[in-house]
């Protein structure tokens, strides 16, 4: 008797196990879909792109499609300099402009400081579309347009306004003393920040660091507009072109598209970890 | 060598006060534990004295020079915070120099001053730690030795020994008197722990609701407590306060009567400290509860429904069954404090 | 901080004494950007002096927008590549230079070099040339011979007509016959309004009428419609697909299922050669009451803003020259407008398919543009969800059709022509708002004394302010002073092609115009609809994944990677990806739906089912709400739910005690950012359906960048940007005063 409940429930929890990984499974094929699709149909030959079923496997797997892809883009390594340039600055100038901003909007005393927080929430909810124009005109007034100044300069002045909230809740969630302390030693706030908050916020840095990686590598709008030179282009510039008027190769998009998120992927996957730590304080708290 | 006055602090968060008019002075090299339970408004005072909050009015004077406005770094003051808010990035090295540092202390100058700081808490070992791989009481010591680093004109303590356990606490207090002594700087120090108090500070300033109660020599407070809330917050077992009136110099609390030569007339309390009560002549009690202790024996007594007395026997003696009615205490007048309705002290005992 | 940026600039300017010439041109192949660029060497060998800078126009999806905002930015552009579908508008707005004196003074020019209709198609009303030709393609019928010839029909006759190809039509058509063999249709059909127009004027009828007033109410126009419409519901002989950029109604005739393709220009030929399995050409378009087609062209044109018209010139007839027209044909661009070079081998490829290549040049003598009056590019979006109407639903009075698409484009036309009697804005009126602004803000600083914060103190202030200087100057200069230039643009009529000092002052007209905008109303409602679906459905799908990958079990970590993974690929490879997993008939979704016993819709092409394709899509890329529920269940005590445990809380009730209260903050979180999310799509359907079916989902923010980019119409996109704000922070405000009696802190931080 004991025996055989002691069965049923052994039973129970085999059950339970085999639903959780065939539902793991599930959410793996579901999740990992669009990269198996997009590999597919860079394998596809010419013409074939969207033709027939998704899972079928190309019976030529056409290599080439990635060699004329990259022959395609122009100068590879020019383009991949200039959108590594880009996004590191802007990696760089988001960290220091939202870590920054986010301390004094957590950790300082002064007046208007909720009004202003208000503000910076606020601005999340302008569509981009909207200062498209008039932001344009003002590069083109201070002359920059065709340098890499107004993709750089917004996150160094400025910042997201995401991102302040991320740091400014992650720093919420270090004990006040911390602050006391620092000026108790002597530290200015700019030294408090610079010493000992910043290198505390090491998984917020992280996340926003991937955050900004992810939006600036495949920033599309902001580069069409403000870069003009071949010489200035960045990936997704290259990437745009095989979008034709007439005659898309979708095969040799595909292959090229996965040139550019190849990194994207690498630097997800590698740095998932401290990116879900961030995440999970940014979160616990509003 | 610091004289601190803090001259008619009050502060005020939106309508609620949290000091009010708070005056007093710590002597120079003199060790003043600020005690009161929490929410009494010593955590404000000190971050007040620290340059971390300002206060709405007053102001902090050191060696005889207005400092209000002023950093901390400008006060040269030091502070060690009940969680010891240490660098969780740093080593303890890094930690215990970071004061030096931020103030561009030459190289060689923070190398034997970590050494010598470091060897006077035994921390040399521990240097190269993190916070996070420390006990308790080692991350107290660490916090110590950063604030005594730069040799400050001031210490502060926040609650430094509340989250360690009881026996770390007692090592600890022992460690923060034997540098007290040694380095003689001017401390206020900070507790709501009574017995923390009466054992550390030269003297001890009482705060209740943002006012000081009391200040004065430790046994002082616990001889002649200038108010109510002083005599119950100081000692323990706490005093025994009952509740009654005086009329024609007989004090009366339900059965309880007894004569009270001089008192005036009213509302009246009466205190009793649990140790100088002896069983004896005198009202009858019903005894509730023995709680047996080896060095003392604890009685809970009742003498009506609305009063209880707590009696101290020094040793394990025999006592009545808990139950029992008619058990007598001596209540000697000289043992007696006397408190008029707003909690003052009446001059009025022998 | 100056020195870290000096390396960015590369030099722009150029020295005195060199002219530049600045080029923007397609370098969608890199063989033709070769030639261009040889092109260019040549032209600056030939004139000492000058430089050629080419700059690439960003592919199909950039070229809309790049040169518009060179041109509002008043950059110097000397030539540009533009669709024909917005000449007009660059014409009417003054933004193009007139080249007739160039073409006159030019004795090497002969107007007999191009094909006549081509030329025509480039004319102003007054005559006048402001361009030469890319190329162009004429509209005909792609045919699939081997279906035809199985099912015993005849190859269609150059002079076939209507009831020829219906007859066709009726006879390719099968069903699948359950061997495995697919169903076929007559005609997979377009559907956009170049693509029906050649049915229009087939049958007598015409868009506009003589004096170039909408006439899509007229009898014959509707008849048109009608068969068409017919073809679908009643012949049910043709399949027509909404989807965006066409990539299915292709995919059919590519996949052999369809007898006839079309009416569709030149720039199939290119993906159809790949095709093995039959043989394929191309026929004109049957004839109704008489023959003719339409024409999709680029063209190339010398901007305002040109600091060199005449080397622009020069430098035009070059590009629209042999050398770079064959070039242009060899690749497969298009029909060059170069006789010459179109009649070359370069184009006339004899060895490849299609056999009948030369239907294209056969069909040009009656081919014709959309009437050069107006902005065609913001007349198609706005005739475009009557047209899905028509074509897509089956009981549908297309007459009213025809008469709602006459009243939106006749609107349109009014306001056009309305527009150029508005009075002009002041010069002050935009650093007069920027000065306003400027002094509110100071004066709230100076004023608003405000509370002071506990322990306030005034040097901690100063120093606050320091340091919020970098994100501070950015706030004033990237952000509120482009939001008070829009909000003047919001009271103003703009376009991006005329100066921007050239802003017409039309007060709240613009707002007033959003309560009698139909398409508004339901892009408003698609949206609202859109969000209220897919927010609380992604946030419990987010909170049921997030439950799944909780404890750490044998593949987890690498499930959570993946879940992230839709939200790093980019929108453009989704869309291609669900535009495949949504087709309605051979759809992996369907399929999926079908395989449970349930018949699919047809997604991305029925109005009822685009936005819950929309929704199901969101759901897909809940990776980030997950990772944030996942963050905060691990932040749970598990002391928590252990003593749940032994209190002999079930499952269910451990969640719904333990774990969602302490959950409730995230749930806010997520709601808030999900909201907004929800509010801002764009991406998605601006590469999926560009708004249709109909309207159906057309959302606000799509809705705002067509008006802005495609109608032109700048000051109306941004009255509706700030309504959109609006909108969203009274949402964020109820959502916030809602939260309130639900989300529980489990430690409240001091404020």
């Amino acid at each position: 008797m004991v025996a055989a409940l002691g069965l049923v429930r052994r039973g129970d929890a085999f059950v339970r196990r085999a639903t959780h990984y065939v539902l793991l499974g599930m959410t793996a094929v579901v999740f990992g879909f669009p990269l198996v699709f997009l590999l597919l149909t860079a394998l596809r030959p010419e013409g074939q792109g969207l033709r027939g079923g998704l899972l079928e496997l190309p019976t030529e797997p056409a290599f080439e499609n990635w060699a004329r892809a990259l022959e395609q883009m122009g100068d590879f390594p020019l383009l991949l300099w200039n959108t590594t340039v880009i996004t590191v600055l802007s990696i760089a100038g988001q960290l220091f402009t939202c870590s920054l901003a986010g301390y004094a909007f957590a950790r300082l005393r002064f007046r208007g400081r909720d009004t202003l927080f208000l503000c910076v929430l606020a601005t999340m909810l302008l569509p981009d579309q909207v200062t498209a124009i008039p932001k344009f005109l003002l590069f083109r007034q201070l002359g920059l347009v065709d340098t890499f100044y107004p993709l750089v300069l917004p996150t160094v002045l400025g910042g997201a306004p995401f991102f302040i909230f991320l740091f400014r809740q992650y720093f919420l969630s270090l004990p006040e003393e911390l602050s006391e302390a620092a000026r108790i030693d002597g530290c200015t706030p700019f030294q408090a920040w610079w010493r000992i908050f910043l290198p505390l916020a090491r998984p917020m840095l992280a996340t926003v660091a991937i955050f900004t990686f992810l939006a600036t590598w495949n920033d599309f709008w902001a580069p069409l507009i403000y870069i003009l030179s071949p010489e200035k282009r960045t990936l997704t510039l290259a990437l745009a072109g095989f979008n034709r008027t007439y005659n898309t190769a979708v095969e040799h998009m595909m292959a090229a598209s996965s040139i550019v998120l190849f990194p994207c992927v690498l630097i997800y996957f590698l740095a998932q970890k401290v990116f879900l730590r961030g995440i999970r304080v940014a979160a616990s708290k509003h | 060598m610091t004289r601190l006055d803090l001259e008619q602090i009050g502060c005020t968060y939106g309508t609620k006060r949290v000091l009010d008019d708070v005056t007093l002075t710590v002597a120079d090299g003199e060790f003043l534990v600020i005690v009161g339970p929490s929410g009494c408004g010593k955590s404000t005072l000190l971050r007040i004295v620290a340059g971390l909050a300002s206060a709405t009015s007053g102001s902090v004077r050191m060696d005889g020079v207005a400092v209000d406005g002023l950093e901390p770094r400008e006060r040269d003051v030091a502070m060690v915070f009940q969680n010891y808010a240490l660098y969780p990035h740093m080593s303890v090295r890094k930690n215990l120099s970071f004061p030096l540092r931020v103030a561009r202390r030459p190289r060689s100058e923070i190398e034997t001053r970590v050494r010598a700081v470091a060897v006077k808490l035994g921390l040399s070992e521990l240097l190269d730690r993190r916070p996070a791989q420390l006990s308790g009481g080692q991350m107290q010591r660490v916090a110590l030795g950063r604030a005594m680093i730069r040799d400050p004109r001031v210490f502060l303590f926040d609650e430094p020994l509340s989250n360690l356990d009881a026996q770390l606490r007692t090592e600890m207090r022992g460690e923060i008197r034997r540098l007290h002594r040694e380095l003689g700087i001017t401390t206020l120090y900070v507790t709501h722990d009574q017995e923390e108090a009466l054992t550390l500070g030269d003297r001890i300033c009482v705060l209740h609701e943002g006012r000081i109660q009391q200040i004065g020599a430790p046994l002082e407070l616990y001889r002649k407590p200038r108010t109510s809330f002083v005599a119950r917050f100081i000692g323990t077992p706490a005093m025994n306060l009952v509740g009654g009136e005086v009329q024609g110099e007989v004090f009366r609390a339900g059965s309880l009567e007894l004569s009270a030569p001089s008192l005036p007339n009213g509302p009246t309390t009466l205190g009793i400290r649990p140790d100088e009560l002896v069983l004896g002549q005198g009202p009858r009690l019903t005894l509730v509860a023995v709680e047996r202790l080896g060095r003392e024996t604890r009685l809970e007594c009742e003498l009506d429904a609305r009063t209880r007395l707590v009696v101290c026997l020094p040793g394990d003696v025999p006592t009545p069954a808990p139950g029992a009615r008619n058990v007598g205490v001596e209540l000697r007048s000289e043992a007696l404090h006397w408190f008029d309705a707003a909690g003052r002290r009446l001059a009025a005992e022998l | 901080m100056s020195a870290l940026f000096l390396p960015l600039v590369l030099s722009t300017a150029c020295t005195v004494d060199e002219r530049t010439l600045v080029v923007m041109a397609e370098e969608e192949q890199l063989d033709s950007w070769i030639v261009l660029e040889d092109l260019a060497r040549e032209f600056e060998a030939e004139h000492p002096g000058v430089h050629v800078r080419l700059l690439p126009l960003g592919g199909a999806a950039g070229a809309q927008d790049k040169g518009k905002f060179m041109l509002a930015g008043d950059l110097q552009l000397d030539l540009l590549r533009i669709d024909i579908t917005e000449l007009a508008a660059y014409v009417g707005e003054g933004a193009l230079l007139d080249l007739s004196p160039c073409f006159e003074a030019d004795p090497t020019w002969d107007p007999q070099d191009y094909f006549p209709s081509v030329l025509a198609a480039l004319r102003a009303p007054d005559g006048r040339l402001y361009g030469l030709p890319s190329t162009f393609t004429p509209y005909v019928m792609y045919v699939n011979r081997d279906l035809l010839h199985e099912r015993g029909l005849e190859f269609p006759t150059p002079d076939w007509t209507w009831d020829d190809f219906l007859r066709a039509a009726r006879s390719a058509t099968r069903a699948a016959d359950g061997n495995g063999r697919p169903a076929t249709v007559g005609i997979s059909l377009t559907q956009w309004l170049q693509a029906v127009a050649p049915w229009i004027w087939q049958n007598g009828a015409r868009l506009l009428d003589d004096e170039g007033r909408a006439a899509m109410h007229e009898p014959a126009f509707v008849e048109a419609l009608e068969f068409l419409h017919g073809l679908l519901h009643e012949e049910r002989v043709a399949s027509f697909d909404a989807s965006f950029q066409n990539q299915l109604s292709q995919g059919l005739f590519q996949a052999g299922r369809a007898a006839f393709y079309g009416p569709v220009g030149y720039w199939e030929t290119y993906r159809f050669r790949h095709i093995e399995d039959f043989a394929w050409d191309v026929v004109p378009l049957p004839r109704g009451e008489r023959s003719a087609t339409a024409i999709a062209m680029t063209v190339y044109v010398v901007p305002r803003t040109s600091a060199e018209p005449e080397l622009a010139y020069r430098f035009l007839r070059r590009m629209a020259g042999e050398r770079y027209q064959r070039t242009l044909a060899r690749i497969g661009n298009g029909v060059p407008g170069l006789i010459a070079a179109a009649r070359s081998a370069d184009f006339l490829k004899p060895d490849v398919a299609p056999a009948s290549e030369h239907v294209f040049l056969d069909v040009i003598p009656e081919a014709r543009f959309l009437p050069p009056l107006s902005n065609w590019r913001a007349i198609e979006t706005l005739c475009q969800a009557e047209l899905e109407g028509i074509l897509l639903v089956e009981d549908f009075d297309v007459a009213a059709a025809c008469e709602r698409m006459r009243a939106k484009t006749q609107r349109f036309l009014d306001r056009e022509a309305r527009r150029r009697s508005l009075p002009r804005m002041a010069p002050w009126a935009v650093p007069g708002t920027l000065a306003l602004g400027l002094g509110v803000l100071v004066a709230i600083g100076l004023f608003r004394r405000g509370r002071r914060p506990v322990a306030w103190r005034a040097r901690e202030e100063r120093q606050a302010y320091v340091l919020l200087l970098p994100w501070g100057l950015g706030f004033l200069l990237f952000l509120v002073g482009p939001a008070l230039v829009s909000l003047v643009l919001a009271c103003s009529e703009w376009t991006p092609l005329r100066p921007f000092a050239d802003k017409r002052w039309v007060a709240l007209e613009n707002v007033t115009r959003l309560f009698s905008d139909a398409t508004f109303a339901t892009s408003l409602k698609a949206t609202a609809v859109y969000a209220l679906v897919a927010v609380p459905l992604g946030l419990a799908l987010a909170l049921a994944l997030a439950l799944l990958l909780r404890r750490a079990t044998f593949g987890v970590g690498a499930v959570r990677t993946l879940a992230y993974l839709p939200a790093i690929v980019s929108p453009v490879i989704i869309g291609a990806l669900w535009r495949v997993l949504l087709r309605a008939d051979d759809g992996l979704v369907n399929a999926g739906l079908e395989a449970v016993g349930l018949t699919g819709p047809a997604w991305l092409r029925d109005p009822d089912w685009v936005v819950p394709a929309f929704v199901l899509m969101s759901l897909w890329s809940v990776g980030a709400q997950m990772l944030v529920f996942l963050g905060a269940l691990q932040a749970v005590d598990p002391a928590l739910e252990e003593a749940a445990r032994i209190d002999g809380a079930g499952t269910w009730r451990r969640f719904r005690h333990v774990l969602l209260p302490a959950l409730t903050p995230v749930v806010l979180f997520n709601l808030l950012t999900g909201s907004i999310n929800a509010f801002q799509i764009f991406a998605q359907p601006y590469v999926m359906t560009g708004g249709g079916p109909g309207d159906a989902s057309r959302f606000l923010i799509l809705y705002l960048y067509q008006t802005g980019f495609r109608h032109l119409d700048v000051g109306y996109a941004s009255a509706i940007a700030w309504v959109v704000f609006a909108l969203l922070a009274l949402l964020c405000l109820v959502l916030l005063r809602w939260s309130r009696r639900w989300v529980w802190y489990a430690a409240e931080t001091p404020s």
